[in-house]
């Protein structure tokens, strides 16, 4: 990505405050670095309350910075008012026009700036094209379902080829099926147009399946960014862990490093030996080790692999794979996915049975955590 | 034996009875009357006389010939100001409320209501004695004129009352409660999402409010005009406090003829034309809106 050479969006240590009604101050954003390259798809990821809209509608103006800095494609925008800015939002309710036709609203921006009568009608025609409803500019809006709204909605805002493209939410309402159609389409459509977009969810598959890169944030702050098989793979906290995929955090320490080799003790049960580079003696960490990355029997070198014993509690078959949750020898629960069961292992999986996890320990991904 | 259907049909000829009653009783036949008696000729001391007479719509409209009534011009004229009148008010109500709509839909809800409660409040008393405080205030020995006296602005008493301001003043106050209520259920139920969407499509204050907020709350203000207009075109009591003898309108002549004049006929004819020049207006209204949902339809 060349996000770095020529960014779209520029975001420097923004802080926005808000108010609850009964007082109290909150920060939605707590100093927020943001870069946004040219046909990059960025996805803003977190919980609800995290800032991930508040940041957006900054981005767009209906929210101004209590401090920092915003330019969009170089230029200082903390002081233009939304309809300057060379952005256009596609809205969670979509809120189209009710009292204007579907060629009229998706003719808007293009009425605003007082385009020609043919070149409007010409660029109307071709971005519902693009989202596959041409031919329905008569239409009002009330007359269409919800996923042709959306599509409205996308026409309306990529109409006049923005530089930039906010999305908030905007499959939040659509059923699964139509919602993972939309997905593909909208990632097509953004390489198609060659504009960034910069993507609002709560929905963490969302994200991972339309991204060039993940913005993760909590709290007002940015957890991690990266792309999505790095936030995935190595999540930078144990917020990042919980909130993307099914994850097993363990406690662990580290007890001493000799000759490159650290030694390990914690919720994982026996001592883990790992290479020591960045570790220190006494080290409080996180072992962060995914559902599927356990088997039942040790795939190769055991010294290679960790093992975690423990009793098997409930044991569901998902189709293909069994979900198998453990309670540890040291007693943490532990969510496995585990494949192939032959008829003993079958057996193996029956609740009360006592049941041996192996897991390649260069899987193991450590996150620096708090005692 | 009664059927389903027929019990069904029985129980809904009985719910609607009364309200058929009502309006059968004291709308219909009264206004059959009117129309009946607007053809016939007055009598000599009040009263008719049963024989057809067409010239009570002649004394108006131009075709008495001068032999039983004269045609006079003033009638016209006084209807033409009775539209004049009502168009002004409607307008000034529109421009007091439209705004006022918009400042109290932002309220935080406890003073909206407040707000609500305080544009009904004028119903709790009489129209009379509100109206009066006005001639109180604008009479030449008034409020006003004696205080613009007193701080040595004006050395004569201004010319207040009994003029088409008087009159229009005090319709705009009567009637702004008839027009901000209509008016507020459709800015309230105004999306402000559609706003934001507007102004990101580009659009600054003033392309946002004729392309969105006005078309979506003019069903407000159309509704607000309508039932402003009506009673404001065949309002007697304003003009006859306000406007005294020199600003007569049309609602100040049925009620000279019927009460003063006892010429009933001659009423009932102005009171027909009043009617019959309303719903025109309905009627163009409702064509005008029944051609915008017609058109939805064919879409």
């Amino acid at each position: 990505m060349s996000h770095a050479n020529n960014p779209v969006v520029e975001i420097r240590a923004a802080v926005k405050h808000y108010r609850t009604p009964e007082g109290h101050a909150v920060r939605a954003l707590d100093g927020v670095d943001l870069s946004v390259g040219a046909n990059e798809f960025v996805t803003l990821l977190g919980p609800s309350g995290c800032g991930k809209t508040t940041l957006l509608r900054t981005i767009s103006g209906f929210e101004s910075l209590d401090s920092g800095e915003l330019l969009i494609q170089g230029v200082a925008m903390n002081q233009v008012p939304p309809n300057r800015r060379p952005v256009h939002t596609v809205f969670q309710s979509y809120a189209l026009f009710p009292h204007l036709s579907i060629g009229d609203n998706v003719g808007y921006a293009l009425d605003v700036r007082g385009v020609a009568r043919a070149e409007r009608r010409q660029r109307v025609g071709a971005a519902l094209e693009l989202v596959g409803m041409g031919g329905l500019e008569k239409r009002k809006p009330g007359q269409l379902s919800g996923g042709q709204q959306q599509r409205v909605a996308l026409a309306r805002a990529i109409v006049d080829r923005p530089a930039l493209l906010l999305l908030d939410e905007p499959l939040s309402a659509l059923d699964r099926q139509l919602r993972q159609a939309m997905q593909r389409e909208l990632k097509n459509l953004q390489h198609e147009l060659g504009i960034a977009f910069v993507f609002v969810t709560h929905d963490q598959e969302e994200a991972l399946t339309m991204s060039d890169r993940i913005v993760v944030l909590n709290g007002g702050h940015v957890q991690q960014v990266g792309a999505p098989q790095d936030i995935y793979d190595r999540p930078a906290n144990a917020f990042v862990a919980g909130f993307i995929g099914e994850s097993n955090l363990l406690r662990a320490r580290v007890e001493s490093c000799a000759d490159g080799v650290a030694t390990l003790v914690g919720e994982q049960g026996d001592p883990l030996r790992l290479p020591s580079a960045g570790l220190q003696v006494g080290q409080p960490l996180h072992i962060l080790l995914r559902p599927e990355q356990f088997h039942l029997d040790c795939p190769g070198d055991p010294a290679a692999h960790g093992a975690l014993d423990g009793v098997v509690e409930q044991t569901v078959f998902i189709g293909k794979d069994f979900e198998v949750s453990l309670l540890s020898a040291t007693g943490s629960r532990i969510k496995a996915v585990v494949r192939d069961a032959s008829r003993q292992a079958l057996q193996r999986l029956h609740p009360g049975s006592s049941l041996r996890l192996w897991y390649a320990l260069d899987a193991a991904h450590l996150i620096a955590g708090e005692a | 034996m009664l059927t389903a259907e027929n019990r069904a049909r029985w129980r809904l000829a009985g719910l609607l009875s009364p309200a058929t009653l009502i309006i059968g009783l004291f709308f219909v036949v009264p206004l059959a009357i009117m129309a009946l008696y607007s053809l016939l000729e007055p009598g000599m001391y009040g009263g008719v006389e049963w024989t057809f007479y067409p010239d009570n719509f002649g004394r108006i409209l131009g075709w008495a010939d001068g032999s039983n009534e004269e045609f006079d011009v003033v009638y016209l004229q006084i209807l033409l100001r009775s539209f004049k009148l009502a168009a002004i008010t409607v307008l000034l109500t529109l421009l007091v409320c439209y705004p006022a709509a918009f400042w109290v839909s932002r309220q935080p809800e406890r003073l909206r209501n407040f707000c609500l409660f305080l544009i009904t409040l004028p119903f709790f008393t009489s129209l009379i004695v509100r109206l009066y405080a006005w001639v109180l205030i604008l009479r030449p020995t008034g409020f006003l004129n004696a205080s613009l006296q007193g701080l040595g602005l004006i050395d004569a008493p201004l010319d207040l009352i009994y003029t088409e301001g008087a009159v229009l003043l005090g319709m705009t106050y009567i009637f702004v409660p008839f027009m901000f209520l209509p008016i507020y259920a459709s800015v309230e139920k105004l999306d402000r999402r559609l706003l934001e969407a507007s102004a990101d499509l580009g659009a600054g204050r003033w392309q946002s409010f004729w392309r969105v907020i006005f078309p979506l709350t003019l069903p407000g203000i159309a509704a607000g005009s309508i039932i402003v207009f009506i009673p404001s075109l065949g309002n007697f009591i304003v003009p006859s406090l306000l406007g005294g003898a020199r600003v007569l309108m049309i609602g100040n002549l049925v009620e000279q003829q019927f009460l003063a004049a006892r010429n009933w006929p001659f009423g009932a004819a102005l009171a027909m034309l009043i009617m019959a020049a309303v719903l025109l207006f309905l009627l163009l209204y409702v064509r005008w809106q029944g051609r915008a949902a017609l058109k939805e339809a064919a879409r």
